[in-house]
């Protein structure tokens, strides 16, 4: 019988086929999703127009897309600098939960304050909160040596269930006829909209120079250049004398820090107040938005858009086409797959075995 | 072999390549070689780094697709599209760096490079015709490098190759190896088989080679029997000039040096025109040496001679079971070159990273002017001046996707103005790169040029250059001129050198004895992890050294 086997690249080959590589992905993730739309008994050109052609002609749906960017993005962006540095953090989604619920402490604590200083208050609070629990797998990593990949992911779910404690015990609206939610944060601690009709959230001001500041860390700062060494040549990061607990602590607190702050933005901007549910899955999506973005800035906001159109199609094919809830979650995994499949080929080549 | 039936066919030669052409860009790396190989016959090709040996083997290899030339293989013209189609023909390579799963058997290794069933059997069979002595069931990682090099050879033999190519075999053996490697290629040769022997060691050249083939510049420009012509003429048409004096003469150092490249050229018009290579004609003026080699900076102590960095009493269980690392002692002294011989894996490794700090210490095992320092992790070593250079120069060294002017900012001394507040300045890098570049003579595109884009002697140059840039106090240096050509070893010899007249420390690790002795004034052995005691080079022979070497 003859078996396929793998023949690494030679690297001149692989610079040009990277670049392609996530485009590739993104196309061929299209392609595989239409057959699923196909199967299930929809039209795939129908719900590609809900998904990447009607957003265009609804304000609405665009404002809705740039809020869900700007939070895939930073936390993406702070992804991606840990990446390089070949440390995983795969509990952002956890970082953001602990940011919202910081936050939604100062928020509640704040209800009376009628200063407009209150939004900064409650967004340091997300940060803070972000950075706390960012800071646990850090040490485990960086003093024990613990995987960080299990240690991260594990504290999601801790996140997740920590939420549900507070929304029913210490936050819980006292007016709240007993739901499980706070009560509405005051006027001064939501994040205001830059539109009247609709709700673009001023978080996108912090874009911007996120995407500079994460560009500059990369190319120009000394902590920046000692990670993309250790990621490319742990030996030579070794060799140079770099802490390996340094990158660990940074990445870390920094993706700690951008979740914890797009956390505190969503429940005070989106909803207002904590509720039990208060995130789609950010912290795992942004990690598809990281590496299809190629960790490169630009990519990652052109990736963070693609996904939150995604998102967003998924909820109003929902509405139009009376499609399952699922078919964004099985187009973000479409997506990841496709992308794995191509990183592999752009490092391999399959021959058949006795050829 | 139909050694007969080739030679009425095609006059004898197995290979025929002619007017064979690549270009990388501008860069023409071969540009009308042509080689002729005989059936049965050991033919050399010399030439320096970038001279487009390694695009030539490529191209043979079916690697690389040549843009213009012919090939001729017994007599009839080919393509060779890839490796596969040069394995059909009977084309075997060895590598200079092995492609060997470290923790499969030697089986296992064969198995999957020829991708088809192989029985134990038939490799033990051939393994014992040839008298390579290597047991199929054995873990490779366990193997020695001359070992690990017999097993490649199996498995190219176990293709019946009709053209064995060696990419600079011997620079990973020892002398013993060495002749054994020879008497088996002698005999692969007189079953008909050719030779292709890639090499800068001339005297090897001559020891086992017929004919040979000299590139420069991507040119042919020479090929003949080695019989009719001399070393001299060699090294000539190889680098465009007049041999250089081996580095003591130059440096007027030590006038007993033994110099095994150049040892034919005793003659005194090689002397005069010393000048006329480029590199060769620093250090004339006194200004310029003056300049070139400022005091280390360490300057404490008093004369030569004193012992800057000390290891004493060192012993160091390997986390992993394995090696176990003795010194006893270990003095780096002011204006010392001192050599450590060994054959790979036996604690060098260990004994790199304990000097340079990745492997931290008992605080008083490692003694840097007195202070105890075995505690001193790589930062503050390199900071006080220790610096090191080691035998990996891609990937521990260097970064190769990264530019040489980033590659500035690995193993320095200090922050030297690269870097201030947290943050790097490209441009002052590629300012301390293009600095390297020029004063080292390293040819490179540019300080932006990505460090794996440089040939290995290049990127040595670099390497070395960049310790060197930096005046360290101690320099510790494991293999400088592995697999580097002619010139770049011999400059980068000079360099260690310069840097011991300037009362700098140096340790070298190598297992080129000719080097060692060529280099150190004082050598020492490391075998099994235990370092002896070093010795003056005047009081040891290298017949001892070897044998130290080897005794277990």
């Amino acid at each position: 019988m003859k078996a396929l086997h793998f023949i690494p690249r030679p690297p001149e080959q692989k610079a040009g086929a990277q670049k392609w590589a996530a485009l590739a992905a993104v196309f061929l993730a299209l392609g595989l999703g239409a057959l699923v739309l196909k199967a299930a008994g929809a039209s795939p050109p129908a719900v590609y127009k809900v998904f990447f052609v009607d957003p265009f002609s609804s304000a609405y749906t665009l404002a809705e897309i740039a809020n869900k960017t700007v939070t895939l993005s930073l936390i993406a962006l702070a992804l991606a600098a840990g990446f390089r540095a070949n440390i995983w953090n795969i509990g952002a989604e956890g970082q953001f939960t602990a940011g919202a619920i910081a936050a939604s402490f100062v928020a509640v604590w704040l209800l009376e304050e009628s200063g407009r200083w209150a939004v900064f208050a409650v967004l340091a609070g997300g940060v803070c909160g972000g950075m706390a629990w960012a800071a646990a797998p850090a040490f485990l990593r960086a003093k024990v040596g613990v995987n960080e990949i299990l240690t991260s992911l594990m504290l999601v779910y801790v996140s997740l269930l920590l939420l549900s404690y507070v929304v029913h015990g210490p936050l819980k609206d006292p007016e709240g006829f007993n739901f499980p939610q706070s009560p509405l944060f005051g006027e001064s601690s939501l994040v205001p909209s830059l539109l009247e009709e609709y709700p673009l959230y001023a978080t996108i001001l912090v874009l911007p120079p996120a995407l500079l500041a994460s560009h500059y860390f990369v190319s120009r700062s000394w902590a920046g250049f000692q990670m993309r060494v250790i990621g490319l040549a742990p030996r030579a990061g070794d060799y140079a004398g770099f802490s390996r607990a340094r990158p660990v602590w940074i990445s870390f607190l920094l993706t700690g820090a951008f979740a914890g702050f797009v956390g505190a933005a969503e429940v005070a901007g989106t909803a207002g107040q904590l509720t039990p549910v208060i995130s789609p899955g950010y912290g795992f999506t942004a990690i598809i938005v990281a590496f299809l973005g190629r960790l490169h800035p630009l990519g990652i906001v052109a990736a963070g858009m693609l996904m939150a159109m995604i998102q967003i199609g998924g909820e109003n094919g929902q509405i139009d086409l009376a499609l399952p809830v699922s078919v964004s979650g099985v187009f973000q995994g479409l997506i990841l797959f496709s992308l794995l499949a191509a990183d592999f080929l752009v490092h391999y080549q399959i021959r058949r075995r006795g050829d | 072999m139909t050694k007969n039936g080739t030679d009425k066919k095609s006059g004898g030669f197995l290979l025929e390549a002619r007017g064979i052409c690549k270009s990388y860009g501008a860069l023409r790396a071969n540009d009308g070689v042509d080689l002729r190989v005989r059936a049965g016959g050991r033919h050399a090709l010399i030439g320096e780094n970038g001279a487009g040996k390694s695009t030539l083997v490529n191209i043979l290899y079916g690697a690389v697709q040549a843009d213009a030339g012919s090939l001729k293989w017994r007599g009839e013209s080919v393509r060779i599209n890839s490796p596969q189609a040069a394995r059909k023909l009977g084309v075997g390579i060895i590598f200079q760096h092995f492609a060997l799963f470290e923790s499969m058997s030697v089986a296992e290794n064969i198995r999957l490079g020829l991708r088809r069933e192989t029985e134990n059997a038939e490799m033990l069979r051939l393994s014992e015709k040839y008298g390579l002595r290597i047991d199929p069931a054995k873990c490779v990682g366990d193997l020695s490098v001359g070992e690990k090099q017999r097993v490649e050879i199996l498995r190219s033999l176990l293709q019946e190759p009709r053209l064995l190519i060696l990419d600079e075999p011997t620079s990973v053996l020892t002398p013993a190896e060495s002749r054994a490697l020879f008497v088996l290629l002698r005999r692969l040769a007189d079953e008909g088989r050719g030779i292709l022997f890639i090499s800068h060691k001339l005297r090897e050249v001559e020891e086992l080679c017929e004919e040979a083939t000299v590139l420069r510049g991507g040119r042919t420009v020479f090929h003949g029997l080695l019989a009719e012509t001399t070393r001299k003429e060699l090294i000539r048409k190889m680098i465009g000039a007049p041999p250089p004096p081996p580095p003591s003469e130059m440096e007027g150092g030590k006038p007993d040096n033994p110099s095994p490249i150049f040892d034919g050229g005793g003659n005194p018009e090689s002397k005069k025109q010393i000048n006329s290579p480029p590199i060769f004609d620093r250090g004339e003026n006194p200004e310029s040496k003056k300049q070139i080699n400022p005091p280390p900076i360490f300057d404490g102590g008093g004369g030569g001679g004193d012992a800057i960095l000390c290891v004493k009493d060192l012993h160091l269980q390997n986390a992993e079971g394995g090696m176990t690392l003795r010194v006893p002692q270990l003095q780096l002294k002011k204006g010392v070159i001192t050599g450590v011989a060994g054959i790979a894996g036996n604690g060098q490794d260990e004994l790199l990273n304990a000097l340079s700090g990745e492997t931290i210490t008992p605080p008083g095992s490692v003694l840097f002017c007195g202070e105890p320092a075995g505690g001193w992790g790589v930062a503050r070593r390199c900071a006080a001046g220790i610096l090191t250079v080691p035998t990996e120069r891609r990937g521990r060294a260097t970064v190769g996707e990264m530019s040489l002017a980033e590659n500035a900012l690995l193993g320095r001394a200090g922050a030297g103005g690269l870097r201030r507040r947290g943050f790097i300045f490209p441009q002052q890098l590629r300012e301390e790169a293009a600095g390297i570049i020029s004063r080292f003579d390293v040819a490179a595109a540019g300080a932006d040029a990505a460090a794996d884009s440089l040939s290995g002697g290049n990127l040595q140059k670099y390497i070395v250059g960049r310790a060197l840039m930096q005046k360290p106090a101690v320099l510790i240096a494991a293999n400088p001129t592995w697999g580097v050509d002619v010139r770049a070893a011999a400059f980068v010899r000079r360099e260690i050198m310069r840097l011991r007249e300037g009362g700098g420390a140096v340790l070298v690790i190598s297992e080129d004895l000719d080097e060692l002795f060529e280099l150190c004034d004082e050598i020492a052995v490391i075998n099994c992890g235990a370092l002896s005691l070093a010795r003056p080079r005047a009081n040891v022979g290298a017949e001892d050294v070897g044998r130290q070497m080897t005794v277990s």
